[in-house]
């Protein structure tokens, strides 16, 4: 579904990614694992094409993030660490019809499809909320409803549970495995292998920019993370 | 400022139902007029403001409460006039009364209107910026995401200024309040960056979108309006 091929990306002097190939699957699971600056982040935003690589290609169902940015930005949805990042709009409805309203989806499949989405995340009651009034468990959830209304078929996770409570963070966990197990395919970037463990099929390890580690999930030892630097 | 923003809350009223763009306008021409009329006639804008403010749901004593966080403003009014011109007390007594007046009109405005319906409306009334060049969905966007951002930021900066409490930092030093600022600034462009990604990847676009916020102001809203101006004129010119 989606390949890199030779990737590289820098930032003024400073190289976030080397060189980097692999494919990630229609309906992987992909945990993505690092330490602060190793790369993670960079290589989310290039699966969507908000960043675009320096050498080399990236590809999503065929389709080259340098020629078809808007494209794949439908089919690949991201989540991002802060919610309060990503709500742009005041009231919760108006927030998750704003990707919605982009893609100029007519009012009435508009409402059906934000009534369906608040429903199947069982937060129907916070729809005419305040998004400010909100916990950022529920600011989580609804910045991932934002994402899963225009229906992508990846969804890329950036840390999404480091700023939840232990019980948000169950919840944002049980919805993501939710969503693999409903045919999604999942990338998620996190510093807790624990918890992606639970569902991941495949599991990258960057290194800084480069992949240490790309393989079966289960292939993930805890000496394996040791010798990255990552808590086991 | 969040008394006035945070008080609305939906009703099925007509003025809850007005179409926003007509509102805005109502708004926009009747306080120019209020500034050209006199007591009896502010008067009796005054009685049928607060008819419409009570069939909207509006308790009168919270027009009436309005007038409290604004006393310093009209003291200060009265002040100036009774410094330098003393024999116009009466006029600076006129003033004081047609600014209680604006203010409650804001606030039926604000108290009938969400604050996304008012963007809107305002997107739809500036279309002549296109001449200009420019985008009334980028403008409405911009201003959507002000009112968005206002309390995270406060929240922020009260948050920076516990932190500097907390390690014994005096609140009125002037060293504390420019770390504040300065660290309030440097968090605003990290966040106004990630916010520029999250609206980027929502596939965020001036041409070809559609409207949750059906604002469209129909000949009911505009009658409305005209109606209530002509009322106005009438009373301004004959009355």
């Amino acid at each position: 579904m989606i390949t890199l091929k030779n990737v590289s990306f820098s930032y003024d002097e400073k190289q976030a990614l080397s060189n980097l190939s692999l494919t990630i699957r229609k309906n992987d699971y992909l945990m993505v694992l690092g330490r602060n600056g190793s790369g993670k982040s960079t290589f989310l935003k290039l699966l969507n094409g908000l960043l675009l690589p320096m050498a080399g290609d990236v590809r999503v169902e065929n389709l080259s993030t340098r020629l078809h940015g808007e494209e794949i930005r439908q089919k690949v949805g991201m989540v991002f660490q802060n919610p309060d990042d990503q709500l742009v709009a005041s009231i919760v409805r108006e927030d998750i019809a704003f990707g919605l309203e982009n893609l100029g989806v007519p009012l009435d499949e508009m409402q059906r499809r934000i009534a369906a989405i608040l429903s199947k995340m069982g937060i129907a009651h916070l729809s005419e909320q305040n998004v400010n009034t909100l916990s950022y468990g529920q600011k989580q959830l609804v910045a991932l409803c934002g994402v899963l209304v225009m229906q992508p078929s990846c969804i890329v996770f950036d840390e999404p549970t480091t700023m939840l409570d232990p019980l948000n963070r169950k919840n944002v966990m049980d919805m993501i495995i939710r969503l693999h197990t409903e045919g999604n395919t999942i990338v998620h970037a996190t510093n807790d292998p624990r918890e992606a463990r639970r569902g991941a099929t495949a599991a990258l390890i960057l290194d800084r920019g480069r992949a240490g580690f790309h393989g079966h999930a289960g292939k993930v030892t805890p000496s394996l993370l040791r010798r990255f630097g990552l808590n086991a | 400022m969040p008394r006035f923003i945070g008080e609305y809350t939906y009703k099925d009223t007509l003025l809850h139902n007005l179409a926003p763009q007509a509102k805005i306008l109502m708004v926009v021409f009747a306080s120019a007029l209020l500034f050209l009329m006199e007591f009896s006639k502010l008067a009796f804008i005054l009685i049928i403001l607060c008819i419409a403010a009570k069939s909207a749901g509006i308790a009168i004593w919270k027009l009436g409460a309005l007038i409290r966080p604004f006393l310093a403003l009209y003291a200060m009014i009265l002040i100036f006039y009774f410094i330098f011109s003393p024999e116009k007390m009466a006029e600076g007594l006129l003033t004081v009364f047609r600014f209680i007046i604006l203010i409650m009109v804001s606030h039926v405005l604000l108290a009938t209107t969400s604050i996304s319906a008012l963007v809107r409306g305002f997107e739809s009334l500036a279309w002549p910026v296109k001449a200009f060049g420019a985008s009334p969905r980028t403008i409405s966007f911009m201003l959507s995401l002000t009112i968005r951002f206002i309390p995270v930021l406060f929240l922020e900066a009260d948050t920076i200024h516990q932190a500097q409490r907390s390690r014994c930092s005096q609140r009125r030093k002037l060293r504390s309040v420019s770390l504040l600022v300065a660290s309030v600034v440097q968090n605003t462009s990290a966040r106004a960056a990630a916010v520029a990604d999250a609206v980027a990847s929502r596939c965020y676009r001036t041409k070809g979108t559609t409207s949750i916020n059906s604002c469209r102001a129909e000949a009911k809203d505009w009658a409305i309006a005209a109606g209530t101006l002509a009322v106005m004129g009438f009373l301004l010119w004959y009355g």
